[in-house]
């Protein structure tokens, strides 16, 4: 039986430890009277400053942009407002990530709303960070974008197209393949049909918890009309793909995918009942999961069936089982052994900048870290600790072959009980499809173990 | 130097509580107020590195200090001990006392699933604002919580039928 997360988020709210807790304000006013009197590093505030010039170019670009499109709005079933994006919506540049200009792409995909107006729409960018990202929307004119209702955008009824690299399009994203293909299926619940998940308004779904449903200020969203939520099953299988088969209100439709994506995409009325409450949010697997897809057909005559543990996911999902998605492609460059991984790691204690107690682990990386396909986990027990429990930390950057690398981990103080600190440093690299922290392809190889004595 | 120190006064006051809070959560009361003074030191000395909202870094900025922190004497040592599985720190503080079960089935889940649910049930941030804390997109995140939504659910059931099952169908899921 598929479980009900919303129960659970109700009972984990309802369970908060720290619901009444009550602000010591004089422990709060001490602590400020300490930063008060630490200095702050002079080089951080010259870029303090020069941050702060910065920011005011930002803004000022923006609102040129605004004005001229409002301006030039054209006319049509729809028409065409101000672009979507407010400020700080473009896509991270978290570890060297960010949009690789001229890869989006608007793919060939319409699937109508099932209460009329703009249809849905997919497109495909890629990362630096190595990612392909599949985003949806709502399309006018050949853009993706979101409708001002639902409560976004004031309700003004107009089409706000998204930015380029806009992470207010609802996206989802994937390791490319060795030939730079994108193989990823999203299931998105509880979507508002304006497409609109972002800052500025929108609405969330009748079924969002109580955490869900007021600002971090505290202040109530609006709810959205049962009417107007929506499901959203899309994704790219590759170009091998021919066919999927969905069943929907007790009928078995079959369509075909679109283009050498391989793409597909399912609009549908989100139910009260349904079985998974998403709040806008969603699950992505090498599979379809959690949707109406029964079947994945194959140019070669293959057919995926997708089992009774589809919500599952993974390889699994599919009878016969699909150890990769097929047409999938290994990276050029297979995972490391464990022999190219090894080396001496060193661990010793240290006081760190603000006098606290660590331990530093420093080993000279024998291979390299590019984006998002591979970094190290590091693993540690503290004393006193069972030895099936370890804390964790991992690397968030790119680091080149031969590179030394120090991380800082363990804080401890005098207080804390004596023994040994002990763990080990893993190199995790996605060598199969998915992603490093979710793909089922993801594999470690230990680099080395430490072991510092604690007083 | 005066004018940064009051732009971070104001960051300070701010977010004094929402800090605490998410502190609170995460480790023992003993250690709450190390752990937030060390968490809005760390950010007075790198104040020059924030990015947009000041939250989302605080609380990134915190989950580190937290993670970091030696817990000791804590009540969710015995708990863990119970638990014969490949469970990790369990950043869940008081939580064993107002609902037993569900931090035993917490427990079970991978510390990311479950700081994935803990920043929306308890925190009450938004998804991308989780996102940022956590150091992914907020497509990596919506689908981190979605998984951990099913995971601790499955966890549930299987620790209403028998304590034992809970190991062995937190195993089963991918």
């Amino acid at each position: 039986m598929k479980p009900d997360p919303t129960d659970v988020m109700a009972r984990l709210c309802a369970a908060d430890p720290a619901h009444d807790l009550l602000v010591d304000e004089v422990e709060r006013a001490r602590l400020w009277q300490q930063i008060a009197a630490t200095p702050q590093p002079r080089n951080a505030i010259a870029r303090a400053r020069s941050r702060l010039r910065l920011r005011l170019l930002v803004v000022v670009v923006p609102a040129v942009l605004v004005l001229t499109a409002g301006a030039l709005a054209a006319t049509g079933v729809i028409r065409i407002g101000a672009p979507a994006e407010p400020s700080g919506g473009s896509l991270p540049e978290l570890r060297g990530g960010g949009l690789v200009k001229g890869t989006v792409r608007l793919l060939a995909v319409t699937t109508p709303d099932p209460a009329g107006g703009p249809p849905w729409g997919m497109r495909v960018l890629s990362t630096k960070a190595g990612e392909g990202c599949v985003q949806v929307g709502r399309l006018v004119e050949g853009k993706l974008g979101a409708i001002g209702e639902d409560n976004a955008f004031d309700d003004d009824g107009l089409f706000h197209a998204f930015a380029l690299d806009s992470t207010f399009a609802k996206h989802a994203c994937t390791l490319l393949d060795g030939n730079g293909r994108i193989f990823l299926n999203a299931t998105v619940g509880d979507m508002p049909a304006s497409a609109w998940v972002g800052y500025g308004g929108g609405c969330v779904p009748s079924t969002a918890t109580h955490a869900e449903r007021f600002t971090e200020k505290g202040k109530p969203r609006a709810l959205c009309p049962q009417a107007d939520e929506r499901n959203l099953y899309y994704g790219l299988l590759g170009p091998d793909a021919k066919s999927v088969t969905y069943k929907l209100d007790g009928h078995t439709y079959t369509r075909a995918t679109i283009g050498p994506e391989g793409a597909y995409l399912i609009v549908t009325h989100a139910s009260p009942t349904q079985l998974f409450n998403f709040n806008a949010g969603g699950t992505q697997d090498i599979v379809p999961v959690d949707g109406p897809i029964t079947e994945l057909h194959y140019r070669d005559g293959a057919t995926c069936h997708l089992s009774s543990r589809s919500w599952i996911g993974g390889k699994d999902a599919c009878t016969p089982a699909l150890k990769v998605p097929v047409g999938w492609t290994a990276p050029k460059q297979p995972a490391p052994t464990a022999g190219q991984v090894e080396t001496p790691v060193q661990a010793r204690r240290v006081r760190s900048a603000s006098g606290a107690r660590e331990i530093e682990i420093r080993f000279r990386s024998r291979v390299a870290i590019e984006g998002a396909r591979s970094s190290y986990l590091f693993k540690w027990h503290t004393p006193g600790m069972p030895p099936q429990i370890y804390s964790f930390e991992s690397t968030h950057v790119d680091i080149a072959a031969g590179q030394l690398v120090t991380q800082n981990i363990a804080r401890f103080s005098p207080t804390s009980r004596a023994g040994r600190i002990s763990g080990e440093v893993v190199f995790r690299d996605a060598a199969g499809p998915g992603n490093i922290e979710e793909g089922p392809g993801t594999v470690e190889r230990v680099v080395g173990r430490f072991s510092v004595r604690v007083p | 130097m005066s004018d940064t120190r009051e732009q971070f006064e104001h960051v300070y006051q701010e977010n004094y509580e929402a800090v605490q809070r998410y502190v609170a959560r995460r480790v023992a009361p003993e250690a709450i107020q190390d752990v937030v003074s060390d968490t809005f030191l760390a950010a007075w000395r790198r104040y020059a590195d924030l990015r947009g909202e000041p939250t989302p870094w605080l609380l990134g900025i915190a989950r580190r200090t937290a993670a970091n922190h030696r817990r000791s004497g804590s009540r969710r040592a015995a708990l863990r001990e119970r638990l014969s599985t490949e469970q990790r720190h369990v950043p869940s503080a008081g939580l064993d006392d107002r609902d037993p079960r569900l931090a035993a089935a917490l427990a079970t889940l991978p510390d990311r699933d479950r700081e994935a649910l803990l920043l929306v049930a308890w925190d009450g941030l938004e998804h991308h604002v989780a996102a940022t804390v956590m150091g992914c997109s907020t497509g990596a995140f919506t689908v981190r919580l979605h998984r951990a939504r099913r995971k601790l659910e499955h966890a549930l059931q299987g620790d209403e039928r028998s304590p034992i099952d809970v190991t062995q169908e937190a195993r089963s899921l991918p």
